[in-house]
């Protein structure tokens, strides 16, 4: 899941960057509202973390502009701005969610799951596909009654094609919501990493398998009976 | 407490019923020596006609009948009485009426004649003139004497001797006249006074109604309504000054009240940045598996960013409340469970410190009001009670719905307060303890409370019983409440 933080704040900016990617996301940041406009226009995230008062152009604006041209990525507004004239103002100019500064980050954390989760039609933290169970809050892998242990980027992976199980998924659509700035992409990084994913996986009799369609991507799928 | 105008009333009322009183006993006075000079002038012209009466004749005092006095004495409804003594003391004659009594034998001078109330016979008060004269013999069969020539030697007359002649009369016309007059005084007098009072009154209402309306205007400002003022309406010149000084004086305490909610505000709201920044490093350091070592400060500093926080929020609902930009929408709740809910939250403070908590209280008890607002208010009451009641002792907290109002109280030995110090418990940040070693409380909790209850219309009371218990109570009236 990736998600962009636009906030002026560079110590919020840095932290919630390194929370978040601690957290299994990836992040970009922007530091005011031109750039947030701009990254969100050039990029695909799963959620928008928003602060409202920036510099150059501020959230609300932002916001106004990428709902105009029919970006539904979910935003979630961050700010100081309190009053219930500015959390109506948030909804009704197409924020999912509003948080308060100061906030406890885990709170965020939790909202930008949820968020992330909804964005793909999931109503609990738990994914699935039959016997394989992902808990995206405890961010836990459960095959068979056995605990997967995954690494970093693995889970990352795993959690967005679960999230798009029997859809394929392009190596440009993996790149764009595993990836991002801090993190130079080699030519053959996700290959490598369906490759370990996929080893793990047929471990177990009845893993879901990852198929790949030759050409277009890759589809997670229940096992064949 | 007597009001102003009652007190001018009272005081001119006072003021003008002895002036007329003063002035009627003066007049009344003034009248009656007036109607006694006259009548003294009236008895005086009547002894000098007496005197004009009287001849001599060969030792003998005849009167003159032809001087028509019996006439002259006849005047008026009460008779005149007249005594008439020789020089050596004898007395020559007197009015037939009189029968045997005398009247008082007055020392005139021939120059001088005199008066005096006198006692006439019979008991009764009047008044009496003597005049000195003196008796004249005819020579060559006639002798003439003058009263307006007393002091001129007569030519053609021979003094034969001197006589006092004493005429008196009764005072019974003067008093009847003085009677008529005080009759007529009085009632004059009290319609006078009744008028006056009347107009009095009229006159002290219109006059002071700038004033009342100034002074009503006054007792209802607050701080929501300073910046009003007291209005620019006219008034009269004596009350402009006041006026336009106090709308200054009200201008700079609402310019002041602004500039700190003002300044609340923009603290408030800085501070949320930085303690957002705070907060999120320390957070995030503590989701990093290799800040095991440095866990433990790492929350250190989480707890008092979440103190500085907490204190930040508070400041921020106070200032909400107090300016009411909040919407306020009243919805039915329970607020017995509130109160439930409140005392649960407090369990582990109110176990660690070994007090006793007796909930009084008839479940449930439904109210109309803002449930989050209400809460809160409970809440601060019930933790202020909690963490400064001395250790071990006993908080008893009362929830009553009763004549259409609910009442919450909540009761707590405060031994370390003192009368003086109930006063500023609403203050913000006011804490007994000034030397602010108290690192948890920040002293807002009791002045959210009152802003709480300005803002829903509840009525606040903090009170220090004898037994030095601190009685802070909550109660709304009219509110739509019953015991379900």
């Amino acid at each position: 899941m990736k998600v962009l933080v636009v906030e002026d704040s560079p110590v919020i900016r840095q932290g919630l960057a390194t929370g978040l990617r601690r957290s299994g996301f990836a992040v970009d940041v922007a530091g005011d509202g031109a750039e947030g406009l701009w990254r969100a226009e050039s990029n695909t995230y799963d959620v928008i973390v928003l602060d409202i008062m920036l510099p150059k152009l501020d959230g609300w604006a932002l916001l106004e502009r990428i709902r105009a041209r029919g970006d539904k990525t979910a935003v979630l507004i961050l700010t100081a701005k309190d009053a219930v004239d500015d959390r109506v103002r948030g909804f009704d100019s197409g924020a999912q969610d509003y948080l308060i500064k100061p906030f406890a980050f885990e709170e965020l954390l939790a909202r930008v799951r949820s968020l992330c989760g909804r964005s793909f039609g999931l109503e609990s933290k738990l994914a699935r596909c039959g016997e394989l169970v992902v808990d995206l809050s405890a961010r836990r892998v459960m095959l068979g009654g056995r605990e997967l242990d995954l690494a970093r980027r693995e889970f990352m992976l795993l959690e967005y094609i679960l999230l798009r199980s029997g859809q394929v998924v392009s190596r440009t659509e993996v790149e764009a919501h595993l990836y991002d700035d801090a993190n130079e992409i080699t030519s053959n990084a996700v290959d490598a990493t369906f490759a370990r994913l996929r080893r793990k996986l047929e471990e177990f009799d009845d893993a879901p398998v990852i198929r790949t369609v030759r050409g277009m991507g890759w589809v997670l799928e229940q096992p064949a009976r | 407490m007597i009001s102003l105008r009652d007190r001018l009333a009272l005081t001119l009322a006072l003021g003008a019923g002895v002036i007329l009183v003063l002035a009627g006993v003066v007049m009344d006075r003034m009248l009656r020596v007036e109607l006694v000079r006259r009548q003294d002038a009236a008895l005086l012209a009547r002894a000098w006609a007496l005197a004009n009466a009287l001849r001599a004749d060969d030792g003998a005092i005849e009167l003159e009948s032809t001087y028509g006095f019996d006439a002259a004495l006849a005047g008026g409804e009460e008779p005149v009485l007249f005594q008439v003594w020789h020089q050596d003391g004898r007395v020559a004659g007197r009015s037939a009426r009189m029968g045997h009594s005398a009247l008082p034998q007055l020392e005139a001078r021939l120059d001088a004649p005199v008066s005096a109330d006198a006692d006439l016979p019979g008991g009764i008060r009047g008044r009496a003139v003597g005049v000195r004269m003196q008796l004249v013999a005819e020579e060559a069969g006639e002798a003439e004497r003058t009263l307006d020539h007393m002091d001129a030697e007569p030519a053609l007359v021979r003094p034969v001797e001197e006589l006092t002649i004493v005429l008196a009369q009764s005072l019974r016309d003067v008093e009847s006249t003085m009677s008529e007059f005080r009759r007529g005084a009085f009632v004059v007098g009290a319609v006078t006074l009744t008028m006056g009072g009347l107009l009095l009154a009229w006159a002290l209402r219109r006059g002071l109604a700038p004033l009342q309306r100034l002074a009503e205007r006054a007792a209802a400002l607050d701080t929501d309504s300073i910046g009003a003022g007291l209005g620019a309406d006219a008034l009269p010149v004596e009350l402009e000054p006041i006026r336009n000084r106090f709308n200054e004086l009200l201008a700079r305490l609402h310019d002041g009240f602004e500039r700190e909610r003002r300044f609340n505000s923009a603290v408030s709201h800085e501070l949320r940045t930085p303690i957002a920044e705070l907060r999120t490093l320390v957070e995030v350091e503590l989701l990093d598996r290799n800040s095991v070592a440095r866990e433990a400060p790492l929350r250190m500093v989480l707890s008092v960013t979440q103190r500085m926080q907490a204190l930040v929020e508070a400041l921020m609902l106070l200032r909400r409340v107090e300016t009411g930009e909040s919407e306020l929408p009243r919805t039915t709740c329970d607020v017995s469970q509130i109160v439930d809910e409140t005392v649960e939250a407090n369990r582990s403070t109110i176990a660690a410190r070994g007090l006793t908590i007796d909930v009084h209280c008839t479940r449930p008890v439904i109210g109309e009001t803002h449930r989050e607002l209400f809460a809160c208010a409970v809440r601060n009451l019930i933790a202020n009670a909690v963490d400064h009641a001395p250790a071990r002792s006993r908080v008893e907290i009362r929830l009553a719905a009763e004549a259409g109002r609910i009442r919450f109280e909540v009761a707590n030995p405060a031994p370390d307060l003192e009368p003086g110090d109930v006063e500023h418990l609403l203050e913000p940040f006011w804490r007994k303890d000034r030397s602010r070693t108290d690192s948890v409380h920040a002293g807002l909790g009791l002045s959210i409370t009152h802003a709480i209850a300005r803002a829903l219309e509840l009525e606040f009371s903090a009170s220090l019983s004898p037994e030095g218990d601190l009685h802070c109570a909550l109660v709304a009236h009219g509110s739509r409440s019953r015991h379900a």
